[in-house]
């Protein structure tokens, strides 16, 4: 968003079970024409990644299901040193949702990743908020207690991009702006950020939001 | 669904233990106190006071029945309000009116004339019922204070009543208090029980609907798996070209199905979603790539909305080309349910013969047609909302 040109880029460490979808990695970050992503470390093992270069890394993608057994109750305590991507499988709204509470900067699911992945990596290095069509799904399948309250734009905007998942297409149906779709998507996630258990990475993206003017102080508290 | 089980047993409960404290109630005031009143009539100094007090005791004894066996027996604390002081007054106004003519020690205390002192304690029972037990106990405390207080002033008190009243309270209290307690514990009781057998049949249902889904899934697991075999045993031996865009197309239909199916994680049956995977396996038979994914939770809905929820998208599935992505948005508050596909379908298809009009509605859902982008496709919204 925003920031075309970077100083440097971003230092990422992706720790996932499948050597295919590691070498998939590689390739997006290779074929990124902009050089945005810098892959530092990769494995299978979160430890064993996070025990070399991996450490240094801005973000760290992680897979939530490692050879079958859940790594989402970690992501709380890495998202304490990183920024945690989840890239995962799981699609339901309930892991999702846990996911973020716990502070993690954003969701893909493996479809997404092809589409999304640069992106959201980007997005997540500068405590900025990157909503894809399935985080869009868990926000509205949201009837916790917890919930926090979106504006009526804000929820068609998640709820068209979930539909539609093509900014332009949510854009056109709204009648709005491409940016102003993008401004009422970030919005929707900043106050889930501001919302449940506090995280150092959900205080750094609101902080962040109301720095870049996308929410004021009084809509997040 | 746990409104039956929990309730009925519960209420039967109640409502005898209710019906045991208001016979005796009533009886003791129908039978010791109306012949107190009748014999001793020409003994009281005021014949008339002590008739008013007995009314007054009959309408709050009636009072208090009613409100037991009616609903929420906690519902009204007026009641209790008025009606302990009440009941209190009648002991003072009774006890002070028929001391009279009465010679010996204690006579005036504890002649049938003196009834309302004795009653006190069945009706506050009633008055105070299911109300907490200390209020009953704060009652028939104040109920002696008050005899005492009446037999100081009017000089009856002497050792030998005061004695004997202490005895009759001690009795008579833990009695009433034992049958007050006994209830309140006998409804906790079965609220408890009624509540676990409640849990308990709940249980049994979702792990019926869980076995339901599970089986279901299990048979679509080995019909896709099959396929995907067919598919990879293909690719390995040759005979399938990677590079074939029909190959690739069965792959992309394949790989959708099995991501659906991973994806699915309802443990409760949707017949919603159930008849949307259905019309999603029949386009993917025709190598059409669906994607099927859902935001909230379904409710139950009746099946002519269902049936008026799906037909829109149905019909834009069948005439999907290459690729579908169906969504279902449910919302609780208020509640609504949105089913929405876009595909890279021909217009003319997508219309299915629904005519000119371009959105339509019928039990309480809306369907509005629209092109995605450019000609791109169709998409198409079919909307309920409850009320």
């Amino acid at each position: 968003m925003g920031q075309s040109a970077v100083a440097r880029p971003v230092k990422v460490a992706v720790v996932d079970d499948h050597p295919v979808v590691l070498d998939g990695i590689r390739s997006w970050i290779k074929g990124d024409p902009q050089g945005r992503l810098e892959l530092v470390a990769d494995g299978q093992w979160v430890d064993a990644v996070l025990s070399g270069p991996g450490r240094g890394a801005d973000v760290l993608v992680l897979d939530l299901a490692l050879f079958g057994e859940s790594v989402v109750d970690r992501v709380g305590e890495l998202a304490v040193q990183f920024r945690v991507v989840a890239f995962s499988a799981d699609t339901a709204d309930d892991t999702i949702r846990e996911v973020l509470d716990a502070g993690a900067s954003a969701y893909l699911t493996k479809h997404e990743g092809a589409e999304h992945f640069i992106a959201a990596v980007v997005s997540a290095a500068a405590d900025r908020p990157y909503v894809t069509p399935s985080l869009a799904k868990a926000m509205l399948g949201d009837a916790g207690p917890g919930r926090p309250r979106l504006s009526g734009q804000e929820e068609r905007a998640l709820r068209l991009w979930f539909q539609l998942p093509k900014k332009q297409n949510v854009a056109r149906e709204m009648g709005i702006a491409l940016d102003t779709v993008d401004q009422y998507i970030s919005r929707a996630r900043v106050k889930y950020a501001a919302a449940g258990r506090p995280a150092l990475n959900k205080a750094a993206m609101v902080a962040r939001a109301i720095e870049d003017g996308l929410v004021r102080p009084e809509d997040v508290r | 669904m746990t409104t039956p089980v929990t309730t009925v047993p519960v209420a039967r409960y109640a409502r005898n233990t209710a019906i045991g404290a208001i016979i005796v109630a009533a009886t003791w005031h129908l039978i010791n106190d109306l012949t107190g009143l009748v014999t001793g009539w020409s003994h009281y100094r005021s014949p008339v006071v002590s008739a008013v007090a007995w009314g007054v005791v009959s309408a709050l004894n009636v009072m208090g029945a009613v409100s037991m066996l009616g609903e929420g027996a906690r519902a009204r604390p007026y009641l209790p309000i008025v009606g302990v002081p009440l009941l209190l007054a009648c002991t003072a106004a009774v006890f002070a009116n028929s001391q009279a003519d009465t010679p010996g020690p204690g006579a005036g205390v504890f002649s049938p004339t003196n009834w309302a002192w004795a009653t006190f304690g069945w009706q506050a029972v009633l008055l105070l019922w299911r109300w907490p037990l200390l209020w009953l106990l704060a009652a028939l405390a104040a109920n002696m204070v008050v005899c005492l207080a009446t037999a100081y002033a009017t000089g009856l008190l002497d050792w030998v009543s005061l004695s004997r009243m202490v005895v009759v309270f001690w009795g008579t209290a833990s009695i009433q208090l034992a049958v007050a307690g006994g209830a309140t514990a006998l409804v906790r009781l079965s609220e408890r029980a009624a509540r676990a057998g409640a849990e308990r049949a709940e249980l049994l249902a979702a792990r019926q609907a869980a076995d339901e889904v599970h089986a279901d899934r299990q048979r679509r697991y080995r019909a896709i798996g099959r396929a995907v075999r067919q598919l990879l045993a293909g690719l390995a031996s040759g005979e399938l070209d990677p590079a074939d865009g029909r190959v690739q197309d069965r792959c992309a239909v394949e790989a959708s199905r099995l991501r659906r199916l991973i994806a699915e994680h309802d443990d409760a049956p949707s017949p919603l979603l159930h008849e949307l995977r259905a019309c999603a396996d029949v386009a993917e038979r025709r190598d059409v790539a669906v994607t099927l994914e859902t935001a909230g939770v379904v409710p139950p809905l009746p099946v002519q909305v269902r049936r008026a929820l799906t037909e829109a998208p149905i019909h834009v599935l069948a005439a999907a080309r290459s690729h579908a992505r169906v969504t279902v948005v449910s919302m609780a508050d208020p509640p609504e349910v949105e089913v929405s596909v876009v595909a890279d379908a021909e217009a003319d298809d997508a219309y299915g013969g629904a005519g000119g009009s371009d959105s339509g509605r019928a039990h309480g859902v809306e369907v509005t047609w629209s092109s995605e982008g450019e000609g791109e496709g169709r998409w198409v919204r079919a909307q309920w909302r409850g009320r």
